[in-house]
């Protein structure tokens, strides 16, 4: 190799990298390229000499800096480098979601009917949920004295804006300790369906088109007439209707999925639900470690005034502000309207058990519940 | 000033917007910056403008750059030298030469080599600076320049042989 063909190694060798031993042996032997490296060096030192008179410069005023802040626009429009494999894995996935959402409703089999029965005549109700399935849902209400009133309904279709219905309705008066009063009281067990049979055996069904939210009035083989009023839902109602009417009685009190809150604290929550119409209906609730509330309808000794608006009960006590809860309203009639509550510093004695949530305890006239709170 | 540290926690500091963080960093790197771009552009108030700006982008894009090939001082010069060549382009041929000749005179030695330094291309100066001064290696100088590592050795190369051959006394060759 000649000097020529060794300028570019000896700027390497400079750098301090490795070069061809032929390279090697020829700078080491030469005397212009070993000058050249001496040069390559001398320079970086003049350089570095240059840069050293400078650097001890004070810094000139920092720049301005912007506050930062997220470009969401660019965000969102920035393009943004995936991996072929991540891509395919995304559209995989976008894909079985599609497919499985798909599924979920087909398998959710359509919409969701809820509704009141209720005899217009003693308010009494009672509530149902079903959908398009060609299933007989059944209800049972009083007629006055010991006569009930049946009924059946079944939806052939249930569209958000129109339910096809068909429905058997007719007042009987169940022998006492019959099969068919336990059926009505709903007390028979996995026979009832047989005994329910029997009571409709002989009904002609009526066809109706309903639409949702109106309330539809069908008359009674026998006598009377029982109303249908309900809404249709895409999904499941997170709490079922069937023994927690929409609308209630003036003098009944219900509660369904429960919770209880002091102060902004929430106490907790009561799985299901309970009802009672009475002489004054009472609900009773034992919220650990504070004891057992009483909810009822009309005065009572010990308790305090509190306020009810459909699903929430305000109210005071020892210094504090509660709220309860109810997924559905908690009374019927005017709405707000005057509750009383009272509070036990126990749940009841007798419970061998001490609840680490809130659980019902006790429903029925306020003596029944008073009474078995000090059980 | 304690030196700030050049790595991890600088630059999640500096991502979450973290002044003065930025601040040490901005008055460690300052002064070099600005003689780099000085070499560079050939004019002190330009360069200081030039520096401002590429401070500015690595404040509002810290996350502009690869930890993994090079360190965030390298990502700031790399700005820079970006900045600078597209003021460069920019410019007219009148610009560029009046842009020349402010330099700081000292002693002779320094004088020939800062008189040869000028008559060479901004890009082989800024070149030979940044690994000379500021210590780069090849693989850091092919981040910063946006360029392959050969083709930054062979710049290299020839950079140093035109400077070598003007300050021994000769003339820059035709093309370099």
């Amino acid at each position: 190799m000649n000097c020529d063909e060794v300028q570019p190694f000896v700027s390497a060798l400079h750098d301090g990298e490795s070069v061809p031993r032929e390279a090697a042996e020829h700078i080491r032997s030469c005397s212009v390229c070993q000058g050249r490296l001496e040069d390559y060096a001398k320079i970086d030192v003049e350089l570095r000499l240059l840069a050293s008179s400078v650097s001890e410069e004070a810094p000139t005023e920092m720049p301005h800096l912007p506050q930062l802040r997220r470009r969401w626009g660019h965000t969102l429009t920035a393009r943004v480098l995936v991996p072929r494999f991540a891509l395919g894995v995304g559209l995989f996935a976008i894909l079985g979601l599609s497919v499985g959402l798909g599924w979920m409703q087909a398998q959710s089999g359509g919409l969701w009917f809820q509704f009141d029965l209720s005899n217009p005549a003693t308010q009494d109700r009672v509530g149902c949920l079903t959908q398009a399935d060609g299933r007989w849902n059944e209800g049972f209400l009083s007629a006055g004295a010991n006569k009930r009133i049946g009924i059946r309904v079944k939806a052939s279709e249930v569209e958000q804006d129109r339910v096809r219905l068909s429905v058997k309705t007719r007042v009987f008066e169940p022998a006492p300790g019959s099969d068919e009063e336990k059926a009505a009281n709903y007390q028979l067990g996995t026979r009832s369906e047989e005994v329910i049979d029997q009571i409709f055996a002989n009904i002609t069904p009526q066809e109706f088109g309903y639409v949702p939210g109106q309330t539809l009035e069908i008359p009674v083989e026998g006598g009377g007439k029982v109303a249908i009023k309900g809404e249709v839902f895409k999904l499941r109602p997170s709490f079922s209707a069937q023994w927690y009417p929409l609308t209630l009685h003036p003098d009944e009190i219900a509660l369904s999925k429960a919770a209880v809150v002091r102060d902004n604290e929430f106490l907790g929550e009561i799985h299901g639900g309970g009802s009672a119409r009475a002489q004054n209906s009472a609900i009773g609730i034992c919220v650990p470690p504070l004891g057992a509330f009483v909810f009822a309808l009309k005065p009572f000794e010990g308790a305090v005034h509190g306020v009810a608006e459909f699903g929430e009960v305000h109210f005071k006590m020892d210094g504090d502000n509660y709220i309860l809860f109810s997924a559905t309203p908690i009374t019927g009639g005017q709405q707000p309207r005057e509750i009383w509550v009272y509070r036990s510093q126990n749940c009841p004695p007798s419970w061998k058990f001490i609840p680490k949530h809130p659980v019902f305890a006790g429903t029925g006239d306020i003596s029944n519940v008073l009474d078995f709170l000090r059980k | 000033m304690a030196p700030v540290e050049d790595g991890q926690d600088l630059r999640d500091r500096l991502r979450r917007g973290d002044a003065e963080a930025f601040g040490k960093f901005y008055c460690q790197h300052a002064a070099r910056l600005r003689e780099f771009l000085r070499r560079y552009l050939g004019d002190a108030k330009t360069a200081e403008d030039v520096a401002q700006d590429a401070f500015l982008q690595l404040w509002q894009h810290p996350n502009g750059f690869d930890p993994a090939r090079a360190p965030l001082k390298a990502y700031l010069f790399g700005i820079a030298a970006k900045r600078a060549a597209e003021w460069w382009r920019h410019r007219s041929r009148e610009e560029r030469r009046v842009a020349s000749p402010q330099v700081w005179r000292g002693t002779e030695s320094a004088t020939l080599m800062e008189e040869a330094l000028e008559r060479l291309q901004p890009e082989s100066r800024s070149l030979l600076w940044l690994r000379a001064v500021e210590g780069y290696s090849c693989a850091e100088l092919a981040v910063i320049l946006d360029i392959p590592v050969g083709t930054v050795k062979s710049r290299l190369f020839a950079a140093r042989e035109q400077l070598r051959r003007i300050w021994r006394g000769g003339g820059p060759q035709e093309g370099l």
